[in-house]
């Protein structure tokens, strides 16, 4: 099943790459054809559906023969006035310029080529393939092949170079981005404030429909004509961001404002004229400047997390694994610590030390509420659908039923969320022991204070327990370094059971760690934790659970001389 | 046949923390193999990605085609060996000619009780 899926998630993108790869190689074709002297003919825009399009006409002669052209480039299309108008001006009619000529046809030419950058276009369906390869990889290699006996393990990771590749088409895709959805729109709203208010004329204001397969967006279509510098000029610009999105009548809001507007003003660039815009300063529409730095981050953070990942299984030497050292020499011989979490305070051996709080209920109440949001707005748009279909009196019965677990779900979340949320409010904690590292086999004096209304904790219940933790392979995937808890702990022992207010609210008592057990264990992919889990039953509302870890260690652990 | 050979003393296969691991280690070529190196290791075993680190090391610097030599490290203490649910932790002697791209691995067991610790704990 899974295979079959990341199959087919492959071929759509894969598809998509064959044409982009055959366009792109027809764009650099044209890079060998020959530049040849031509001569403008005419020269304007035109409206075309809704849109402008740059009209060219220019005379070239090859061997002799007398051709005239018609293509601006291989791949132009009607756009916004301003980009049109802009290249009358750069090819005015009658002016002498050069065209490229197709030696292998010399009826075929354009007088100016597409840029090469089109093909960072490359990396985008790029992306969903490494994605899809990497889950039929995950699908097949469920289990882990073990290493063969003459393949060192201490050499570094292989599959690293991979990881580093995959996060580059992140990076490189949120990058080429940046420039156009984020780095020149802003340069160019806060260049604008220096822009000079003009006065200007509106000879046509729309709202313009852009029809796709996901449906209709709108944007807003003003063309305004000013005067500057003894010159007129005509611009469509409205901001400097462009495009088009959903929702009609906030647009054509705009549009009856500016057809209805008394004295219009735009605003023009003094080092080029011929660039005017409606509304220079930042709109809600720059959030958009958001939407590649999500591509560059996780690009960039999951090549530093697979090169910080690569260091730290280099690293070498017989102290690695040693806890650094104390001042109070409690502590140990220097070195840094791989596979035993080092605490400064851990280190005062003989004094108690405040566990750190365990700081997970915030975590866990942003983390349903995020899941939460996701999952319920990603439903919403087919619950939507759902919904219009019926009020459009076609109702898709199929999509309704089949919503149906996933709107239970949502629900679910969204209860969980607000259980979180509720949770948030709890009781705390707050505890010390001593020593701050507990041998294996020896014990600790622990002694805790619940701040926040103790007395709503009818029953408190404090349990030693250690737990696994590793990083699963699934979760390679989502490029995420989250871990998962193996399904219950591996030791588990209850220290005491109170009823009592005075002694729920503070008290003090006694562990101890099996001496046959395994220390606390922190490998990077694989930990070992022991925690005090303090676990109160409060009535009508989410009950305690707080888990505070302890640094457990073996009992051979030298002391310095 | 493996022209790397790793042996302990005694054929000696668990340590407690602290000890002295104490062995021999022989290569045959039939030229020099450039360099010859021996890691005391531990590494995790586990579903997901795992872990290795280097001990200490044991460097010959363009040895013999064929020699033989003793070596010697002391343990740290820690971490044990370990068999839990969902990882693992082993120790281990590699043997390697980078040069060659020859390995050899000797397992060894790290523990206080001599054996690896297991779940459940006592």
């Amino acid at each position: 099943m899974g295979t079959a899926f990341f199959v087919f998630f492959i071929s759509i993108p894969a598809g998509i790459e064959i044409f982009i790869i055959r366009d792109f190689v027809k764009t650099v074709q044209t890079y060998s054809w020959n530049e040849t002297p031509c001569r403008i003919l005419s020269s304007e825009v035109v409206s075309e559906d809704n849109r402008y399009r740059f009209a060219v006409r220019y005379e070239y002669t090859v061997v002799a023969k007398t051709f005239v052209g018609d293509k601006f480039r291989r791949n132009s299309h009607p756009g916004d006035y301003d980009k049109q108008q802009s290249r009358t001006s750069q090819y005015p009619a009658g002016s002498q310029t050069v065209c490229f000529v197709n030696p292998s046809n010399s009826s075929e030419a354009v007088l100016q080529r597409d840029s090469l950058f089109f093909g960072l276009v490359i990396l985008f369906p790029l992306l969903f393939i490494a994605i899809g390869t990497i889950g039929l990889y995950a699908c097949w290699t469920k289990v882990k092949p073990k290493p063969a006996e003459n393949q060192p393990i201490s050499n570094p990771a292989k599959g690293r170079g991979f990881l580093v590749f995959f996060f580059s088409i992140f990076a490189l895709a949120g990058g080429g981005m940046m420039w156009p959805l984020c780095i020149r729109p802003i340069y160019k709203v806060i260049d604008a404030r220096n822009w000079i208010e003009t006065p200007c004329r509106v000879i046509q204001a729309r709202v313009q429909s852009h029809d796709s397969d996901d449906g209709t967006t709108y944007s807003v279509d003003i063309l305004y004509e000013y005067s500057i510098g003894g010159k007129t000029y005509r611009s469509a610009r409205y901001d400097f961001l462009g495009g088009s999105s959903s929702g009609y009548h906030g647009k054509q809001k705009i549009v009856d404002r500016y057809r209805t507007m008394s004295n219009p003003v735009c605003y023009v660039n003094p080092a080029h004229l011929s660039e005017a815009v409606l509304v220079r300063k930042a709109t809600a529409k720059l959030f958009l400047c958001l939407f590649p730095w999500v591509f560059f981050l996780v690009g960039a953070g999951g090549i530093f997390g697979v090169l910080r990942s690569s260091a730290r299984s280099a690293q070498t030497g017989s102290a690695a694994w040693l806890p650094p050292s104390s001042k109070t020499g409690c502590g140990m011989d220097p070195g840094g610590v791989h596979w035993l979490r080092p605490s400064v305070e851990a280190d005062r051996c003989n004094d108690w030390i405040t566990l750190p709080a365990a700081g997970r209920r915030a975590g866990k109440f942003f983390g349903w509420l995020l899941f939460a949001a996701f999952w319920n707005g990603m439903i919403s748009v087919f619950i939507g659908m759902a919904i219009q279909s019926f009020r459009h009196g076609h109702p898709e019965w199929f999509l309704a039923v089949f919503l149906i677990p996933f709107v239970l779900i949502g629900f679910a979340l969204i209860l969980a969320a607000g259980y979180q949320f509720l949770a948030l409010f709890n009781p705390y904690p707050v505890v010390r022991i001593r020593p701050g590292r507990v041998r294996l086999g020896e014990t600790a004096d622990l002694k805790w204070e619940l701040r926040g209304l103790p007395g709503r904790i009818r029953e408190l219940k404090i349990v030693l327990t250690a737990s696994e933790q590793i990083r699963n392979t699934s979760d390679e995937n989502r490029r995420n370094r989250t871990v998962s808890m193996s399904s219950k702990p591996i030791f588990e022992r209850d220290l005491v059971l109170l009823t009592e207010p005075q002694q729920i609210a503070s008290g003090q008592i006694r562990l101890s760690i099996p001496a046959a057990g395994m220390h606390s264990f922190d490998s990077g992919n694989c930990r070992l934790i022991w925690a005090v889990s303090f676990l109160g039953d409060i009535r009508l509302w989410p009950n305690l659970k707080d888990d505070l870890t302890i640094l457990v260690v073996p009992s051979h652990l030298q002391e310095p001389a | 046949m493996n022209p790397l050979f790793v042996q302990t003393d005694g054929n000696q296969a668990d340590y407690r923390p602290g000890d002295i691991v104490r062995g021999v280690i022989r290569w045959q070529y039939d030229t020099r193999p450039g360099r010859i190196e021996l890691r005391l290791i531990w590494f995790t075993e586990g579903p997901g990605p795992d872990d290795v680190k280097i001990v200490d090391t044991l460097v010959q610097e363009d040895p013999l085609p064929a020699d033989a030599c003793v070596f010697q490290f002391r343990l740290p203490d820690g971490p044990f060996s370990y068999n839990g649910n969902s990882f693992r932790v082993r120790w281990a002697l590699e043997l390697l000619a980078p040069g060659r791209k020859d390995c050899v691995r000797l397992n060894v067991i790290v523990s206080p009780t001599n054996q690896p610790i297991t779940v459940p704990f006592h």
